[in-house]
């Protein structure tokens, strides 16, 4: 396994992996580098180098997952690639998913209702994902900065987040991840073939796509945020 | 264990008129005779699963025939033909009646199908009609009584039709179980289910 460094191009690991490109625009960086490397590139835009390599590293090769290493970051710095990576799914992965489903409905002749009751599900699992992301938005990550703020700079803590903890806080994966295992099953194995199969093909790419991005993206969440804030809470509930 | 629909009968007409009528519910054989002498004998009533539509005058012969073993007959019977004795005990069909009597009997039939006669990744007709109470929003506990059988053995079948399909959520179930013609989406409310 070669992993990359800061002296690397960036273009190359655009070449050598296209699926890191939503990642490296997580971070602020868009095309058009020239021939910087990953080091350069991040200087100028003011991007923790580790953090950064850590991350495309684990998205680029799945069983690298440099726990302690993850772990010696801030939570702030996960928190905000997890908003990014949040925003990128609201902002385009899932309009993009339910548009080529659309799609799909409408070319096809004769099954239309069977597809029409694929959308209902797709519409399930969607309604499901976006409370999940609100949720993590609305209290998990604000709860997190607060406990940051606590530890890292002293910000007393309220009454209310003493009683919290955030292995109670962070919902499990397990439900939305499993209706995207069955949304792929009922489309590749059930759903009888009569539509443009391009349209099909194209939906099913965006979603193994959206599937890989939220496997990284859930275990960065279980593995490194909830250990991390866990560790956290019990040094400030010692120190009391 | 093989399973077979017979229609016995003296009548052509009535004898083919039945069975293109079953061959719209059973795609398996359906075998056509016209006296006892052809009738399976007593070593395969015994092996075979045997629905046969007999008429009346036949049906005692057929039950001596069929005592002990997985024959179930269904009697044919024209208006006004009384029914008396031990035949009083059976199901029948009237030349009269419409279809859905018949698919009655025939889907209760398939239903008790063995289970072996599945393939390894279909699903058998236990874990189809489990299925589809799944999907129509029962819960385990209403399942197993309904279906007499324990919640245990219940959560098995669920398990299985689960791995055998790759399906593990009610919703993601109930979509297959529409596909796949196991319920009627009329049945359910679908905004609920799904
Ligand atoms: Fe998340
Ligand atoms: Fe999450």
């Amino acid at each position: 396994m070669k992993l990359f460094t800061s002296e690397d191009k960036l273009s190359r690991v655009v070449t050598d992996n296209y699926h890191l490109l939503p990642v490296i625009n997580r971070f602020g960086i868009r095309l058009g580098f020239g021939d910087a490397t990953i080091g350069e590139i991040c200087a100028e835009r003011d991007i923790h180098v580790p953090f950064f390599l850590v991350i495309i590293n684990a998205f680029h090769h799945p069983d690298y997952f440099p726990k302690s290493e993850f772990l010696k970051f801030s939570p702030r710095l996960i928190v905000d690639y997890l908003r990014h990576t949040h925003q990128y799914y609201l902002s385009w992965v899932v309009p993009k998913m339910e548009k080529q489903l659309e799609n799909l409905v409408e070319s096809s002749q004769t099954n239309t209702e069977d597809l029409r009751l694929i959308i209902l599900f797709f519409r399930k699992y969607k309604s499901e994902l976006l409370y999940h992301i609100k949720d993590e938005e609305d209290s998990v990550f604000p709860y997190v900065l607060r406990i940051t703020a606590a530890y890292e700079d002293g910000v007393p803590l309220s009454e209310e987040d003493w009683g919290k903890s955030i292995e109670t806080y962070e919902k499990e994966h397990s439900d939305v991840d499993e209706k995207m295992t069955d949304l792929k099953n009922l489309v590749i194995k059930f759903l009888k073939a009569d539509y443009n199969d391009n349209l099909c093909n194209d939906f099913l790419i965006t979603l193994f796509r959206f599937e890989r991005d939220l496997i990284d993206h859930s275990r960065i969440e279980d593995k490194i945020l909830v250990p991390m804030i866990t560790r956290i809470e019990n040094i400030l509930k010692n120190d009391q | 264990m093989t399973s077979r629909i017979i229609v016995l009968h003296q009548s052509e007409i009535v004898r083919k008129g039945l069975a293109s009528m079953i061959s719209t519910l059973w795609k398996k054989e359906i075998v056509q005779i016209s006296d006892m002498n052809q009738f399976p004998d007593r070593d395969l009533c015994m092996k075979c699963n045997l629905l046969v539509f007999v008429e009346t005058s036949l049906a005692e012969e057929v039950l001596i025939l069929a005592e002990d073993s997985k024959v179930e007959a269904v009697l044919i019977t024209a208006n006004n033909q009384p029914v008396t004795g031990d035949l009083d005990s059976l199901r029948c069909v009237n030349l009269y009646s419409d279809i859905s009597l018949l698919k009655g009997i025939v889907d209760d039939f398939i239903k008790n199908e063995p289970e072996s006669t599945a393939g390894e990744n279909d699903l058998t007709q236990r874990e189809k009609e489990i299925l589809r109470l799944v999907a129509m929003g029962y819960s385990n506990k209403e399942i197993a009584d309904s279906l007499f059988i324990s919640i245990h053995t219940v959560i098995t079948h669920r398990k299985n039709i689960t791995g055998k399909l790759g399906i593990k959520s009610i919703s993601g179930l109930t979509v297959y179980a529409i596909i796949n013609r196991l319920i009627d989406p009329g049945q359910i409310d679908l905004e609920k289910f799904i």
